[in-house]
């Protein structure tokens, strides 16, 4: 909730502001975190699915994937 | 649903008992170049977008959000062309690898969008005045953002891998209409926004260490989106193990409290083994 707070904070000043700068600072950490975000989402996710499918089967077309089947 | 989750002994082992081998996530020697690439093209752009390009002739320090913007939008594009690529393909050869790819293709182009929004927004605030206008740049980007948002919640809401699928390829193709739509807006209607940044006229001001930024950006927005895509396709692909996982030792179970049914009580087990040995899909 502060990070949110914080942020509002600085939209709300930049309303009055004539400053370019917190607005520019805001788009490239926004942009730079949302990815990281992702990134750690998705890297978590393979981890933990990885767990829970058998070796053989962790990857697409990996040894012992290789039947043909379905794959087009 | 208890039966997806093996025991310790099933994650150490192969399914022909050889000892677990497999990769331990969606990493690989491609994600890990891409990653570096990524990581040190990232920390320079910021660098140089931030601090060491000189302002715009006419904007000053209030270009400076194109070198995240532009690249983020032109990523979503190729992204959603791949996903019509992936639809399609999908659609002719039924294959689970193009339908995996279509998929991960429009998750990974719509974070792309939805930062091209945000960020146009911070933007529009700092050279118009607003956040937000319905201007037909924006507006149509933003339909094209509920598209394939629509697209993500109609694979989320299909059980059946098949029929998810077609569906989602449908939307998908119907989707990549608005691709052309929203790039020649700015051309087909009357708009705020600048034109085309990259194929149409380039600010003649933009040169030099500006021009090279934005190109470092579009490098390193591809090669994060090849970074997230692998990524994203890889667990994709990881669910769909795990579903038909389940599944088959859903059909298992069934199969054996059917036997159990038949063998044991078939005195006493009346109606209701008789509607077990219906479901058995065998």
């Amino acid at each position: 909730m502060s990070a949110l707070v914080a942020m509002q904070q600085v939209l709300a000043q930049q309303i009055t502001a004539d400053d370019p700068w917190p607005l520019i600072w805001v788009a490239w950490v926004v942009t730079f975190g949302t990815f990281a975000a992702y990134a750690f989402v998705l890297v978590r996710r393979g981890r933990s699915l990885s767990a829970r499918v058998a070796p053989e089967r962790r990857r697409f077309l990996s040894e012992g994937d290789q039947d043909g089947a379905d794959h087009g | 649903m208890t039966t997806t989750q093996p025991s310790t002994a099933d994650r150490a082992t192969s399914a022909d008992g050889r000892p677990a081998t497999g990769p331990t996530g969606t990493g690989s020697t491609a994600t890990l170049v891409l990653g570096v690439i990524v990581l040190l093209g990232g920390a320079l752009l910021a660098v140089l977008g931030l601090a060491l390009t000189k302002p715009d002739v006419q904007l000053g320090e209030r270009m400076r959000p194109i070198y995240v913007h532009v690249p983020t939008v032109s990523a979503a594009y190729l992204l959603f062309v791949l996903n019509a690529v992936g639809s399609a393909m999908w659609l002719w050869r039924k294959s689970r690898f193009w339908d995996q790819l279509a998929a991960a293709a429009a998750e990974v182009g719509l974070v792309f969008l939805g930062l091209t929004l945000l960020t146009g927004a911070f933007w529009g605030r700092i050279t118009w005045g607003v956040y937000w206008d319905w201007d037909a740049r924006l507006t149509s980007t933003l339909v094209m953002f509920l598209a394939y948002l629509g697209y993500v919640a109609l694979r989320g809401s299909i059980l059946d891998p098949t029929t998810r699928a077609t569906r989602a390829a449908v939307l998908g193709l119907g989707s990549a209409l608005l691709i052309p739509l929203v790039h020649k807006s700015v051309d087909w209607w009357r708009s705020y926004h600048q034109g085309s940044t990259l194929f149409g006229e380039l600010d003649p001001s933009m040169g030099g260490l500006q021009l090279f930024t934005l190109f470092l950006g579009l490098t390193v927005g591809m090669a994060l989106a090849g970074w997230l895509l692998i990524h994203r396709f890889r667990v994709g692909w990881l669910t769909l193990q795990v579903e038909e996982g389940g599944l088959t030792e859903a059909i298992d179970a069934r199969r054996a409290e059917a036997a159990r049914a038949s063998d044991g009580t078939s005195v006493g087990a009346g109606p209701a083994a008789s509607v077990r040995s219906d479901e058995d899909p065998s």
